[in-house]
């Protein structure tokens, strides 16, 4: 992983995502790569922080790394809320982290039995949405947590303590 | 999350085999709403994700009904997912909150807890026990709830009935679950160094 390598992909990236590519040394990485669950998260330092806005800048990111991935030239850590803690779940050593806390959205269909939810969202968001309508979801005790990571894995609200869940 | 050297949908399987309640998992995403409902992944219709190749793709139970399957416990592995579909339901008024009992109680609490799982019938409540030592003092405390709203139902009286509680930390009352999820926001906050440790 030599630097040129590294510059290439931060330059072709830097072209798709524009102000969506964050990088080291700026408030808004330090912000960023500080705001995962668990210090061992915090404690990765990616390459940069890339913040598609939307599903198409994704596809674009996706399309534009993909190349550098398979001539091993970086790696990347996927991201939602970063709840997950330990170092490697969502974020990386010199690599690229794809946080996607952008992509947002909570829309119910017309008959209220559907709602569609951006991975960017939280519970908290979801149900205060969604309780105007008068309908909510079987989702997270703790609203706080993100909807993309317990959905696709599970959930830890462990801390400190012992927990039995039944 | 992993549960050892598991493939997803090994995991899956593992996870939501047989009765959820009796699967006593500190994991899997599960709501207060699970007795009834399963875990939360199982109220999920449709993701929406962004495939190696770049291309968009649906997967639900009719198109890419594997990768659907999969993405139950697939976490981050499978592609980009970038927005999911879920079943909705009524909102309605919920009983619950968290009780807290003196250390010496945790014994009575296990054993009513084991009672619970195994014996209890009503699929509309929920628990979490937790035995706690932070800054000098050790606590035990139960979150439970009763998602239809009954005030201290015949199904967690083996929980309310137990003293002594710590009644001024106690918060057990009828609310919505938005208020009962910031709630349990309030004790965790990010940034800290912590391992997990479920009992199973």
């Amino acid at each position: 992983m030599g630097d040129s390598g590294k510059a290439k992909v931060l330059s072709d990236l830097t072209e798709v995502l524009g102000d969506g590519l964050i990088l080291p040394g700026s408030e808004k990485y330090k912000q960023a790569n500080g705001s995962y669950f668990s210090a061992f998260e915090n404690g990765l330092k990616p390459w940069c922080i890339a913040q598609p806005g939307d599903v198409a800048q994704v596809q674009s990111l996706v399309k534009t790394i993909r190349p550098h991935i398979l001539s091993g030239i970086c790696h990347v850590a996927i991201r939602g809320s970063g709840h997950t803690p330990f170092a490697g779940s969502a974020n990386i050593d010199n690599g690229v982290t794809i946080d996607t806390r952008r992509l947002k959205g909570i829309t119910l269909n017309e008959d209220k039995s559907i709602v569609e939810i951006g991975v960017g969202e939280t519970w908290t968001a979801v149900y205060t949405q969604l309780e105007k309508h008068g309908v909510t979801v079987p989702g997270g005790r703790v609203g706080r947590i993100g909807v993309s990571g317990f959905i696709l894995g599970g959930e830890f609200r462990c801390a400190a303590w012992a927990i039995i869940s039944a | 999350m992993r549960l050892g050297p598991l493939s997803p949908p090994e995991m899956y399987k593992r996870l939501t085999s047989g009765n959820n309640r009796r699967a006593n998992l500190t994991k899997g995403g599960l709501s207060m709403f699970s007795t009834r409902t399963g875990f939360a992944c199982d109220s999920v219709t449709e993701f929406q994700i962004v495939l190696a190749l770049g291309e968009v793709a649906q997967a639900n139970a009719q198109q890419n009904a594997d990768l659907f399957w999969a993405l139950k416990g697939g976490l981050n592995n499978f592609g980009i997912v970038t927005s999911m579909k879920m079943k909705t339901i009524k909102s309605s008024k919920i009983w619950g909150g968290i009780t807290y009992y003196a250390p010496d109680a945790f014994s009575r609490v296990l054993r009513e807890v084991c009672d619970f799982v195994q014996n209890e019938t009503d699929q509309d409540t929920h628990i979490m026990c937790s035995a706690g030592y932070g800054f000098g003092h050790q606590a035990v405390s139960c979150v439970m709830y009763h998602t239809r709203g009954e005030e201290n139902p015949p199904s967690l009286r083996r929980f309310t009935s137990i003293k002594p509680q710590i009644e001024q930390m106690c918060s057990m009352r009828t609310a919505t679950q938005l208020e009962f999820g910031e709630e349990l926001s309030s004790f965790t906050k990010d940034g800290g160094r912590f391992v997990p440790n479920p009992l199973q």
